[in-house]
């Protein structure tokens, strides 16, 4: 799965990528230096989690597929997997839908290797 | 990010899908498109189908045969709701699972059984609101469509219950207010949409309607602009929320200050969130996105999008509190994103 990720870091415009399950475990992790691949899991999970149920009092007509952060240094983009999390970190003014093609490649490489 | 391939029916099916999706990978054409969702139904993968389908008619606009089969494909989703949902509320008849139930038998269109289980889940929680309304819709479809009196005054009667147990509720009072005014009853209209107009200022569908009887009953008018006039929800920038609804497919949006907390709101009647839900639920999650995206290292937030099926919400935070709003559109994050920062600079630029 590691070797998705870098391949996918190779052809997305993007600084690192991750997996994780729903309760914040890093499952495999393909992120830049100077991040801590446990906490970004734990906090991604915990806003996860937070979003879901917020979501859930809206009663927003159908689940979570992606979020996406912004910030004056960085930008992260969780992708639902069905029971995992794929976590993009990319820089603040990237535009990942160039990237569109190579983030379902991957997510179709990771979902199909874990029922193969 | 489809789910392509998670649990389908046989192996069979599964290398049938896998090569129409590879068919597609190699050239991502209409035909190949097509090919890829009915192997999804194929395999009984409805939801992934649907929202397979949601991605081709943005890919393929204006396609028939995409347009078809995205039609059939919904009205597959409405029925297979429907049995999950009839389904739930026989196991744990809840009010919720009893509603939800109910809506997507009159949304399915079949009136007489919509309005029979309608009437049994009444029986059985007499004392719930969203019953009534949805009797109400029941008889106002048959209004509509017959013109015949008798439906509407049954639906004033259902909308008045479902107001003696929810007070001043957005939808029903909407609901109430189109009526009377169909039934000609302006005068009755006119002090409806005033209650409304209080809820929400600048609701597009109350002005609208406001404005229809300007034309038509300009006698009952001044009452209801002056209620417009002397309320408040507490929207500090009414321009600002009006600006934001202008994005396209926009269907709620929220104004918060420095503090987090909810100023101000504006919706209109949707399928994809409940605007009457409590602001502290949108705080809640507003808050979240602030902290986490300093605990991850992003420094300050200046944006947050979150997506769903045919919904995309969209956070972004301004000089003095930041701005909500909730679209019903396929539009991408970064197009939201720029939507958003279009109509606030309008915003702003007008103040």
């Amino acid at each position: 799965m590691r070797q998705i990720l870098k391949n996918l870091n190779e052809s997305a415009d993007i600084v690192g990528s991750m997996v994780i399950t729903p309760d914040g475990i890093m499952v495999a992790a393909a992120l830049g230096q100077g991040m801590e691949e446990d906490a970004v899991a734990a906090f991604a999970a915990s806003l996860l989690v937070s979003m879901k149920r917020g979501l859930a009092k809206l009663r927003a007509s159908s689940g979570l597929n992606s979020c996406t952060l912004i910030g004056a240094e960085g930008k992260i983009v969780f992708y639902d997997m069905e029971n995992s999390y794929l976590v993009l970190v990319a820089d603040p003014d990237t535009s990942l839908e160039p990237s569109a093609a190579a983030i379902d490649k991957a997510i179709y490489e990771i979902m199909n290797r874990r029922v193969a | 990010m489809l789910g392509l391939f998670s649990n389908p029916s046989s192996p069979r099916r599964r290398k049938k899908l896998k090569a129409a999706y590879d068919r597609y990978q190699l050239n991502p054409g209409e035909n190949e498109s097509l090919a890829v969702a009915r192997n999804l139904l194929a395999t009984g993968r409805l939801d992934v189908a649907f929202r397979w389908m949601r991605k081709a008619r943005t890919h393929f606009p204006g396609s028939p045969k995409i347009e078809k089969l995205y039609n059939q494909v919904k009205k597959l989703k409405t029925q297979d709701a429907l049995r999950t949902a009839t389904q739930e509320a026989k196991v744990k008849p809840s009010p919720q699972n009893l509603v939800r139930m109910c809506e997507l038998l009159r949304m399915s269109g079949n009136w007489k059984n919509a309005y029979m289980s309608t009437l049994e889940a009444q029986r059985q929680i007499p004392d719930n609101w969203e019953i009534y309304l949805v009797l109400a819709r029941l008889f106002f479809q048959r209004f509509s469509n017959s013109k015949n009196k008798k439906y509407g005054r049954l639906t004033l009667a259902q909308l008045n219950q479902a107001l003696e147990l929810n007070p001043g509720e957005y939808r029903t009072l909407l609901l109430l207010a189109m009526t009377h005014v169909r039934l000609e009853q302006f005068e009755e209209a006119g002090a409806v949409l005033r209650d409304l107009l209080r809820i929400a200022p600048r609701d597009a569908k109350a002005t609208n309607l406001l404005a229809f009887l300007k034309k038509t009953a300009p006698h009952v008018v001044g009452s209801a602009d002056s209620g417009t006039a002397t309320t408040s929800t507490g929207v500090v920038d009414g321009n600002l929320l009006e600006k934001v609804m202008t994005i396209p497919g926009a269907v709620g949006a929220f104004q918060f200050d420095a503090n987090g907390e909810v100023v101000g709101t504006l919706s209109r009647e949707c399928q994809s969130f409940d605007s009457s839900a409590p602001v502290e639920v949108v705080e809640s999650m507003a808050g979240a996105c602030h902290l986490d995206t300093r605990r991850l290292g992003l420094g300050e937030l200046t944006c947050c999008t979150l997506r769903g099926e045919g919904w995309i919400m969209g956070y972004r935070p301004t000089g003095d509190g930041g701005v909500l709003v909730f679209v019903e559109d396929n539009v991408s994050e970064e197009q939201i994103a720029v939507d958003m920062e279009s109509a606030l600079g309008q915003s702003y630029a007008m103040a």
